[in-house]
């Protein structure tokens, strides 16, 4: 897969079913001399905009037609262009700029640890350094609302009031608000790979979950992942986590081509904020519950008064429109990052002692003729068919150390290891392939296998033919 | 078109990083966005009152004391009550306040040190509970109790009678509990 500049992810595959206007594909597409020129008295914010509503006032004629072919290069341009935006805007733009000062640093660091110990004595140096901000902020809803005067004053006032409770006092989850104020500092470490950071396993697995299960993310999943199922992404995103951006990436590739595709291509920048925002939110959520982590995390930033102040405005905005939206009752119990409800689906880590009865029980299912449906099983979650034999294995021959609660976890180790589980029984079937039939071949059958057979794994009584068959077959020996 | 809620966002400062840079190439190329956004920032830096007299918690918030409400008959009317558990400490003082009409909280009770009431003067209740009785008006309304000790109690001798309970609930040292309640003839609890 092709990566193109700028964006860390491989671009999406099928481009061409892109419906640019006629007006943006002659801002990309159409030969120079037929594009309007700027005089020195224009200063457009960005070029390609200013090119669209130039040409949206006196549309020129494309020299070419428009194919398939056509959009598809519009596509990569406009995809290269935004890409461009990407380093700098996109991601530096959150790391770099902010400037230490050492008074204010230690200070930001006291008031967190403070929240943290849960004491009071750092209201005085919170409300000081933190809440002209937020104030400022909920003016400015206010205004964008054009509230009357009186209501911007009460909103205010009432915020001056709560602003301390909301971040010392722990909402209706159990959780200090002071944990979506540091949540957003962290991320100005990298929006992505610093929020990930303070998550223990559960967090980690549920971000995995919630990526390849919600809106267009599970499209996007469903297309880059091969895990089979939802969960079996789920693993599969799970065990390159760290790499979520290059993930990231691609998706918001993909969303940028959906939106052409509907031909909405006017909102580019919009499209890859929002959606690299609400990934944000999530992860925020997620960090919000590990509040030892996330503070040790937060405390090891430099310039952390800067980054604290700024996460001050960013959170005062959201929890002011929330506020706006229950006419300012300023009720603590509720979060203003919408909690994370994604259920913790995947397992945790498979534990190799149960690699020996699994192994043996593969190479019973194999004996049986059944790698088909365990393959279909495996990378499906469904074998497609009611096989009795199959469903015997599984609910009969399979250990209870093995299956654990439910399946879920085996068939997710499955998912990656079943070709060595194959690869490693692959002596003895071909043994048993060899064997002589007749009178015999179960003396021959057990002689073989019983040593290394698994004792929580029922060792078979009849079918010696049969099993002797199918070992030829999967071993490719008449 | 950017419209007035981007740009006072971004004069809060409250848009993210990545949204910042092209705000900024914006107001840059367009001299009527920038002729808006420098109006909108001057309403944004509007003064208003900022003193806040008493350091109480929002509606419903509180620590140190559990208070419920329930609605009482009373004589001809109705009223409410408040209930919290009795102190083990009886020599607290029982502090009571409501909103005045722009909604500033003022202290109903002690008005004065002839006029201070300790958790001991109140009646005890099923479940040693403590009852205040209290008559709110038609609508919603708030309510705040506090029970300091006496050495954050009103000091009636010094200049500002309040300024040492002040500080004790801006720290979190006396227990304090607010309450919404509904209206007349409908319960709420804290």
């Amino acid at each position: 897969m092709v990566s193109l500049p700028g964006w860390m992810g491989p671009a999406p595959g099928s481009i061409a079913q892109v419906r640019p206007s006629p007006t943006d594909l002659a801002a990309v597409l159409a030969p120079g001399d037929a594009l309007p020129r700027r005089s020195s008295a224009d200063t457009p914010a960005r070029h390609h905009d200013w090119l669209v509503s130039k040409l949206k006032a006196a549309p020129v004629q494309l020299e070419v037609a428009d194919s398939p072919r056509q959009r598809s290069v519009w596509a990569r341009c406009r995809l290269v262009a935004i890409g461009e935006r990407m380093p700098g805007e996109g991601r530096s733009s959150w790391t770099e700029g902010w400037q230490p000062d050492p008074t204010q640093d230690a200070l930001t660091a006291t008031i967190l640890a403070g929240f943290h110990a849960g004491g009071w004595t750092v209201r005085r140096a919170a409300e000081d350094l933190l809440l002209p901000a937020a104030v400022r902020t909920f003016r400015g809803v206010c205004l964008a609302r054009h509230l009357p005067g009186e209501v911007r004053d009460r909103a205010v006032h009432d915020l001056r009031e709560a602003f301390f409770y909301r971040l010392a006092l722990p909402d209706e989850r159990g959780t200090p608000g002071w944990t979506e104020l540091a949540a957003r500092a962290l991320e100005t470490a990298g929006p992505f790979q610093a929020l990930l950071g303070p998550l223990g396993p559960p967090q980690r697995r549920r971000a995995a979950v919630c990526a390849v299960s919600r809106g267009q993310w599970r499209h996007t999943a469903e297309h880059c992942l091969t895990g089979g199922t939802r969960l079996g992404r789920a693993a599969e995103l799970l065990d390159n986590l760290d790499a979520l951006e290059t993930w990231l990436d691609h998706h918001l590739q993909r969303r940028l081509v959906a939106e052409w595709t509907s031909g909405r291509t006017h909102h580019d920048w919009r499209v890859v904020t929002q959606a690299r925002g609400r990934a944000r939110a999530r992860l925020r959520a997620l960090c919000a519950e590990c509040p030892e982590a996330l503070l040790e995390a937060t405390l090891s930033l430099d310039a952390l008064g800067a980054r604290l102040l700024d996460a001050t405005r960013r959170w005062a905005w959201t929890w002011a429109w929330e506020e706006l939206a229950r006419d300012f009752a300023f009720d603590i119990q509720r979060p203003v990052t919408t909690p994370c409800e994604q259920d913790d689906e995947l397992p945790g880590p498979w534990d190799a002692s149960r690699d020996p009865p699994l192994r043996t029980w593969v190479l019973l299912v194999v004996l049986k003729g059944r790698l088909p449906q365990l393959e279909r099983w495996v990378h499906t979650g469904s074998t497609g068919d009611r096989d009795t034999t199959w469903g015997r294995l599984l609910a009969d021959d399979l250990p209870a150390s093995v299956r654990g609660t439910d399946t879920t976890a085996m068939r997710l180790e499955l998912v990656g290891k079943l070709s060595s589980h194959l690869a490693a029984l692959r002596p003895q079937l071909e043994a048993v392939a060899k064997l002589t039939p007749g009178r015999k071949l179960r003396a021959g059958f057990t002689a073989l296998l019983q040593a290394d057979w698994h004792p929580d794994v029922p060792f078979p009584r009849s079918g010696f033919p049969t099993f002797r068959r199918n070992a030829a077959h999967v071993v490719g020996v008449q | 078109m950017t419209s007035d809620t981007q740009l006072l966002r971004h004069l809060c400062e409250a848009d993210d990083p990545d949204q910042r840079q092209a705000m900024q190439a914006d107001l840059a190329a367009d001299a009527t966005l920038a002729s808006r956004a420098r109006r909108l920032e001057d309403l944004l830096d509007a003064r208003e009152p900022s003193d806040i007299r008493w350091p109480l918690p929002p509606a419903g918030v509180g620590w140190g004391m559990a208070m419920t409400a329930s609605a009482q008959a009373m004589g001809d009317s109705r009223g409410h009550s408040l209930f919290f558990d009795d102190p083990a400490d009886a020599r607290l003082v029982v502090v009571l306040w409501d909103p005045d009409d722009s909604g500033t909280w003022q202290v109903l009770s002690p008005q004065g040190p002839d006029d201070q009431l300790s958790p001991g003067d109140l009646p005890l209740e099923a479940g040693a509970r403590r009852r205040l009785d209290i008559v709110p008006p038609e609508g919603p309304s708030r309510w705040a109790v506090a029970l300091p000790s006496l050495a954050h109690g009103p000091d009636w001798a010094a200049g500002d009678p309040w300024h040492r309970f002040r500080a004790g609930v801006y720290v979190g040292e006396v227990p304090v509990q607010t309450v919404r309640l509904p209206g007349r003839g409908v319960s709420g609890s804290a």
